[in-house]
């Protein structure tokens, strides 16, 4: 079943999140880089164009895609100011 | 299950041909946006020290381009689709001032000048179609590019039949009032329908008769009105508004440096106080506003028009 993509994205952040936890404990990751098939399509939806996609887990939902697109995402690490 | 679902969604046209190409790129970034958004909200909900936001996105879309009445439509390739190309679309973050120098200039044309409105007829569908394809939106623009590259250039670049376009450009460079200004009304007169009648004291005249009711002498002495019972005030005297001068900005892309154009309305000159540009500033007389005025810019290129808001002008034919 095919998501929007930035569900995917949130998600693919959401997986290397904890390791902003890491930093403290003296290993510090500067960044992520991921490139990943994915199952694209397109739908009409709320009177717009919406980006459905997500990322092939297996063959059984895998679409059967020929050649999947791929998404390459930069995901760096990024100090949070306090806004106090 | 993609194609069945994608086959629902879609109307037959974008099942075989895709969106067009903006439409995809409208849609991926606003799924790049939902993402930055959520990730911002999770990062100021979290109080972490970093986090990890997204640099960079590139995405390698196997797709089937096609053309379709001059526009790229692309449909994403699906299950046992084969030969796709491959489109690679590489997104990063920008700040506003990169995204103005980069995007076109957005400034608030008046809608009545536009191609289609101010040309009506005189362009076809397909020709403001070519127009909008090299980026003229607007009679502006399509006389900046006539003065800046010419008409066999342009028709070039549109790939449009010169005389179509010379058409086109003859009647975008037809003068037209883009303004009416007029001087605020002054304070002794106020605006039709809000002005109230004056407070009348004096009683209507009437003959006064004897109270017996006898005959009323043909003859009598020199009727002298009554005396008002109470003694009227003195009341301003409120002068009917005149019509105040009004200047119109006429916008006249074959005006010359140094060669003002003969305006005449009603058989009179109409005065012209300011010729700047391409624009004109005209004080026409009370009774010349709203009337026909023939514009002569030499060289035999007369134009008429009407002396109101928004009036477009019409270019006379040779002989008329």
């Amino acid at each position: 079943m095919l998501r929007e993509l930035h569900e995917v994205v949130a998600e693919l952040q959401d997986s290397v999140a904890p390791m902003a936890a890491a930093a403290a404990a003296g290993l510090r990751l500067a960044a992520v880089e991921l490139d990943l098939p994915l199952d694209v399509t397109l739908r009409l939806r709320a009177g717009g164009c919406v980006l459905l996609a997500d990322v092939a887990r297996n063959h059984a939902d895998a679409q059967w895609q020929l050649a999947p697109s791929r998404l390459h995402l930069t995901l760096a690490a990024t100090p949070l100011q306090d806004e106090a | 299950m993609t194609t069945q679902s994608t086959a629902q969604a879609l109307p037959p046209l974008l099942q075989n041909s895709g969106v067009p190409f903006d439409l995809l790129i409208q849609a991926l970034t606003e799924q790049l946006d939902k993402a930055q958004a959520s990730m911002a909200l999770k990062a100021r909900v979290g109080k972490l020290p970093m986090t990890f936001a997204v640099k960079e996105v590139s995405l390698d879309l196997r797709a089937f381009v096609q053309m379709v009445n001059d526009d790229v439509y692309v449909r994403p390739a699906g299950p046992g689709d084969a030969g796709a190309s491959s489109i690679k679309l590489a997104l990063t973050t920008i700040t506003r001032p990169m995204i103005e120098e980069n995007a076109m200039d957005f400034q608030a044309e008046d809608p009545k000048f536009s191609l289609r409105e101010a040309l009506g007829d005189r362009i076809s569908e397909e020709d403001q179609r070519s127009l909008e394809r090299i980026g003229v939106r607007s009679v502006r623009q399509l006389n900046e590019l006539r003065q800046a590259a010419g008409a066999d250039v342009v028709a070039r670049l549109a790939r449009m039949p010169v005389n179509r376009l010379q058409q086109a450009m003859m009647a975008a460079a037809a003068p037209r009032i883009t303004r009416v200004e007029r001087d605020g009304a002054p304070a002794a007169s106020t605006p039709p329908g809000t002005r109230t009648p004056p407070a009348t004291t004096t009683p209507p005249f009437t003959q006064p008769f004897p109270k017996s009711g006898g005959m009323v002498p043909t003859r009598s002495l020199p009727i002298v009105p009554p005396k008002p019972a109470v003694a009227a005030t003195p009341q301003p005297v409120v002068a009917p508004a005149l019509p105040q001068p009004a200047r119109l900005h006429v916008e006249a892309p074959l005006l010359r440096a140094g060669h003002l154009p003969l305006i005449r309305a009603g058989g009179v000159p109409v005065p012209v106080i300011q010729a700047v540009d391409q624009t004109l500033v005209l004080q026409p007389l009370a009774h010349q506003l709203g009337t026909l005025a023939e514009i002569d810019f030499g060289d035999g290129q007369v134009a008429t028009m009407r002396l109101d808001d928004g009036s477009i002008g019409q270019w006379q034919e040779a002989g008329e």
